[in-house]
């Protein structure tokens, strides 16, 4: 996993900062993050990362509502979701949409980055 | 509203406190509720509110001074903060995820979404009074070496 | 009606009541911490639209309208009884602002929390808040909401 390129969707830049220290330090390579879903689409054009974390909560376009548009662009989208609320009726929305990855936040280096070895592996978390 | 509500649901706040302060900022915080004299949040603070909606409606309260909420996030920006306001930003942070811990911890014991969350707002300043009236609400204390917190939980009637 | 637009409305609807002409002065987009005000309002939106909004006041503008409330009673500090009189008030305007703006959902307002002090500065959101000011007799007061 070498190289791989991470995006990350977030509004909060502590979650930014976390990824990076997480898997920078196992190669894979942090490119950006977006405080929202909008701006967070418009980086995907842009860098193609092969994987995606993704927050629930954010301005102007949710987690929820940017998933919608990622899976509509790419079913086989690598999207990790992170939220701070972990209930079971967000999870399950986000299910319906194509979300097959779920960490809770405050997260584990060593559970995003296995997290991410089962996304590309093509399995799920759940 | 039944003070039980209070207490009960203040319990999953405690729960949250001892899980994140662990998991994000990787210090066993010393529980000090009941012993306020044993904590110090004076001069400069810098408090959040997190208002809680729902069957339920509350606010979470977590005050600190300047000096906590720097110990708090300069651990969780892995070092000395770049901008003043990034201060406010990640205590905000600080605030929601322990909160979001908290919530899920009722809605679970509940098996349904009966409280939600508004996002966080952060005041400081001298002389900080923060007060919603018309609530019941239990304080909890928690301190390690120089740094304090207080989270007041509070519920109104429904 | 946007969000400001039905903010200004509330306020010119419900602060006659109390017995004050406000007048809109002006609206602008703030960085996201800002110094405020030495009596803050604060209440929470969930459920359709997210965020908070604020209105704030000096002491002195806070005492009159806390008397307003009460009648005429002269008010020279906003004590315990004044909050609560505040916390109704930013209830009624804050509640009629919001009323109709989510088009799925009734947006729940979280209580009302008072908010003073000195030297004061506050963040509502990470992003950047607006700010609508107003001339309350001879002094300002400030509406700020950030809405996700």
């Amino acid at each position: 996993m070498e190289g791989l390129k991470v995006l990350v969707i977030d509004d909060s830049p502590f979650i930014f900062k976390a990824v990076k220290k997480a898997l920078e330090p196992r190669g894979m390579n942090v490119i950006d993050s977006a405080s929202n879903g909008k701006v967070g689409l418009e980086l995907i054009e842009k860098y193609q990362p092969e994987v995606i974390t993704l927050d629930v909560t954010m301005p102007i376009m949710n987690g929820i509502e940017t998933a919608r548009h990622i899976f509509k662009e790419n079913p086989d989208a690598n999207v990790i979701m992170m939220s701070a609320m972990g209930d079971d009726a967000l999870i399950e929305e986000a299910k319906e949409i194509g979300v097959k990855h779920f960490i809770p936040k405050p997260f584990k280096a060593d559970l995003l980055y296995n997290t991410i070895e089962k996304a590309l592996a093509g399995g799920n978390n759940e | 509203m039944s003070e039980n509500i209070v207490e009960i649901y203040g319990e999953y706040f405690r729960r949250a406190v001892e899980e994140i302060s662990t998991e994000l900022l990787d210090i066993k915080l010393n529980d000090l509720s009941g012993k306020e004299d044993r904590i110090s949040i004076h001069g400069k603070k810098l408090d959040v509110i997190i208002g809680m909606t729902g069957d339920y409606k509350g606010r979470l309260l977590l005050e600190s001074t300047e000096e906590s909420a720097r110990t708090i996030t300069e651990i969780m920006n892995f070092g000395t903060l770049e901008r003043e306001s990034d201060l406010y930003l990640y205590m905000g942070e600080f605030a929601n995820i322990l909160s979001g811990r908290a919530i899920t911890f009722i809605n679970n014991s509940n098996q349904k979404k009966i409280i939600r969350l508004t996002p966080p707002a952060i005041f400081s300043g001298v002389d900080l009074e923060i007060t919603t009236p018309n609530i019941e609400f239990i304080n909890l204390c928690f301190g390690k070496d120089d740094l304090h917190i207080r989270l007041n939980i509070g519920f109104g009637g429904v | 009606m946007n969000i400001s637009e039905k903010i200004i409305e509330s306020c010119s609807t419900n602060f006659p009541m109390f017995g004050y002409e406000i007048e809109f002065l002006s609206e602008s987009c703030e960085v996201n911490l800002n110094s405020t005000a030495e009596v803050n309002v604060l209440i929470g939106l969930s459920n359709g639209i997210k965020g908070n909004i604020v209105i704030s006041f000096n002491q002195k503008t806070a005492c009159n309208i806390i008397s307003a409330m009460m009648g005429g009673t002269v008010v020279e500090e906003v004590d315990d009884m004044g909050k609560s009189a505040l916390g109704e008030m930013a209830n009624m305007i804050i509640g009629n602002a919001v009323a109709g703006l989510s088009e799925d959902s009734v947006i729940d307002l979280s209580p009302p929390t008072i908010a003073t002090g000195k030297n004061m500065y506050i963040m509502i959101s990470n992003i950047k808040a607006s700010k609508i000011e107003f001339q309350l007799e001879d002094s300002l007061f400030f509406v700020s909401y950030a809405l996700q």
